[in-house]
């Protein structure tokens, strides 16, 4: 219950933590988008050293962002089996029926490779970014779409406090959990049915208190008057500072360089 | 310090029931969030002793309870129960859930079945009684609790906001625990409900001789029912004694930003009047006898 990096923030004091929402939310979407467009060795082996700079600047220490790849450990073994043996090409070995070919563990190497640095790339963004201000960077990054009627404001708002709730709930589930264990509930051990079973008196109280807690939160926000985006101003509006601009720099010539060696 | 006081100061005649050896905590080792929960605390806790546990929010307490059933796992030193390591391999932790009933804050939220008869059969069940027995169970567990059997067929979702906490701590009783950990029972309830909750613990732990370690915010609960008391400050055990000796260090307690009875501060004031007053008196009856044995009315 406690593992979920994706979404947690890690406080520390760095350059990367002070750097504008947008900025870094930019800076990761190049970073995705560059990782498709490498093909070969000297692609990655930029995005690498690109990645482990960054990682570096984080000051999030290496084994908080593993973690976060431990959701997609089976992910990754599939498509890397896959990739290994469905691919045509020169046999190296042979397993029964399957065969591991030269071309196949050269495409699972790479495969498997993009898809730990696209988590990794998503985790430093979401361990160096707050919730909220994740959201007011996609808010306003993306509030060209208002002009043709998305409501974005509302659903930057729907996120953040979906986003704000994740830990309340982790700490509810976990504080139920322990209350329903002094009982002597079991939720470890048994069957797939038993253990589906046991998650009743789990299940129950969460769902009771979320929806009492959402039932405040509409209560309270109403009481000080939220009408939703119109006219709405913010505490702490957000604006480029010169770290930024070095930053939009630094990316650009990444990604010029990754478009070069790929 | 503190080890010598609670060893002098627990009854000769009590088998030890709890005894906490150098337990510490720390959350998260090894981050940049690492924080000390408590360090190096030990205790030992007698049969049938009322023990009440006081510290500020953060003090620990709450993360301390949660050792003595094995909910939570110490960094550091170990409980034993019974004369056993609760945490050594193999300690049927379970079993032990069940002689240390844990009743924690807000236990009306942990409420999920259609009746509460049902839900307060939850925990027998668990522990491996057949329908017929945890249903006896249950129904002794309620009547302790004070919860009328007009309720039982209710949903428990239904109930006041007292009721419910008594079916939550009926829950626990069902269990026929040995001892009861409770944690603030009486938060959030009015004076009326508060005063009920406290009384019911306080009987229980008469009737059946049960152990009870209660965690409260209010020194004069505390100094009503407990015949011991423990004093947590940032994760350091300060105190462990009798009401009349804790009490009788205002000025440390005020240190740590707590404060003692507001009878015990009314009897200093008198005191230092001029009255004749016993100021080691903490709750309203013995501030009573004391005064009216000082205006020479008794």
């Amino acid at each position: 219950m406690r593992e979920i990096t994706l979404g947690q923030y890690y406080p520390a004091d760095s350059v990367l933590h002070r750097l504008d929402p947008r900025t870094k939310l930019a800076g990761t979407l190049v970073f995705l988008i560059s990782l498709f467009i490498a093909k070969g060795f000297p692609g990655y082996a930029v995005a690498t050293v690109f990645l482990a700079a960054v990682i570096i600047m984080s000051k999030v220490p290496l084994s908080f962002i593993v973690r976060g790849l431990k959701a997609i450990v089976i992910l990754l073994l599939i498509s890397v089996s896959f990739n290994i043996f469905l691919t045509d090409g020169t046999p190296i070995f042979t397993l029964g029926p399957l065969k591991a070919t030269r071309e196949g563990l050269n495409l699972a190497l790479f495969m498997g490779v993009r898809l730990i640095y696209l988590v990794i790339g998503s985790s430093i963004l979401t361990l160096t970014t707050t919730p909220n201000q994740l959201t007011d960077g996609l808010e306003k990054s993306l509030g060209f779409l208002k002009k043709i009627g998305v409501p974005v404001h509302e659903i930057a708002m729907m996120m953040s406090i979906a986003l704000r709730f994740i830990p309340i709930l982790t700490e509810e589930t976990d504080k139920i959990m322990k209350a329903q264990m002094a009982r002597g509930a079991d939720f470890e051990s048994g069957g797939i049915i038993k253990k589906a079973k046991a998650m009743i008196p789990l299940l129950v109280p969460l769902f009771i208190s979320a929806f009492r807690r959402a039932g405040d939160l509409a209560m309270a926000m109403e009481a000080r008057c939220y009408h939703g985006g119109e006219g709405r101003t913010k505490l702490r509006p957000l604006h480029y500072e010169r770290r930024d601009v070095i930053a939009y720099i630094i990316l650009a010539v990444y990604f010029v360089l990754m478009i070069i060696m790929k | 310090m503190c080890l010598h006081l609670c060893l002098c100061t627990l009854h000769e005649s009590l088998t030890i029931m709890i005894e906490a050896k150098n337990l510490t905590h720390v959350y998260n080792e090894g981050t940049a969030m690492e924080s000390h929960a408590f360090e190096d605390v030990s205790f030992r806790i007698g049969r049938g002793e009322f023990i009440g546990v006081i510290g500020h929010t953060g003090s620990g307490k709450s993360t301390l309870i949660q050792h003595l059933n094995g909910l939570l796992k110490p960094t550091g030193g170990t409980v034993y129960y019974d004369g056993e390591d609760i945490f050594k391999k193999g300690y049927d932790l379970r079993k032990l859930r069940s002689k240390v009933g844990m009743v924690f804050q807000y236990p009306e939220y942990q409420l999920f079945e259609e009746t509460v008869l049902r839900d307060v059969m939850f925990g027998p069940m668990n522990m491996g009684a057949a329908e017929e027995e945890a249903k006896e169970a249950a129904k002794r567990a309620l009547t302790l609790a004070g919860v009328g059997e007009e309720f039982w067929e209710h949903s428990p979702f239904e109930l006041s906001g007292g009721q419910k906490r008594r079916v939550a701590i009926a829950g626990v009783l069902s269990m026929d625990p040995e001892v009861l950990v409770l944690d603030e029972p009486a938060a959030g309830l009015d004076p009326a409900g508060r005063e009920d909750i406290l009384n019911t613990v306080a009987a229980l732990g008469k009737k059946k001789n049960i152990t009870i370690l209660l965690v409260s915010h209010s020194m004069d609960d505390v100094a009503q029912y407990a015949d011991r008391i423990m004093v947590l400050s940032k994760g350091k055990l300060v105190f462990f004694d009798t009401p009349e000796e804790v009490f009788s260090h205002v000025e440390e307690l005020e240190e740590i930003g707590l404060s003692a009875p507001q009878i015990t501060y009314l009897m200093r004031d008198l005191a230092a009047a001029g009255l004749p007053v016993d100021v080691n008196a903490n709750t309203v009856e013995e501030a009573r006898e004391t005064i009216l044995k000082a205006l020479g009315k008794k």
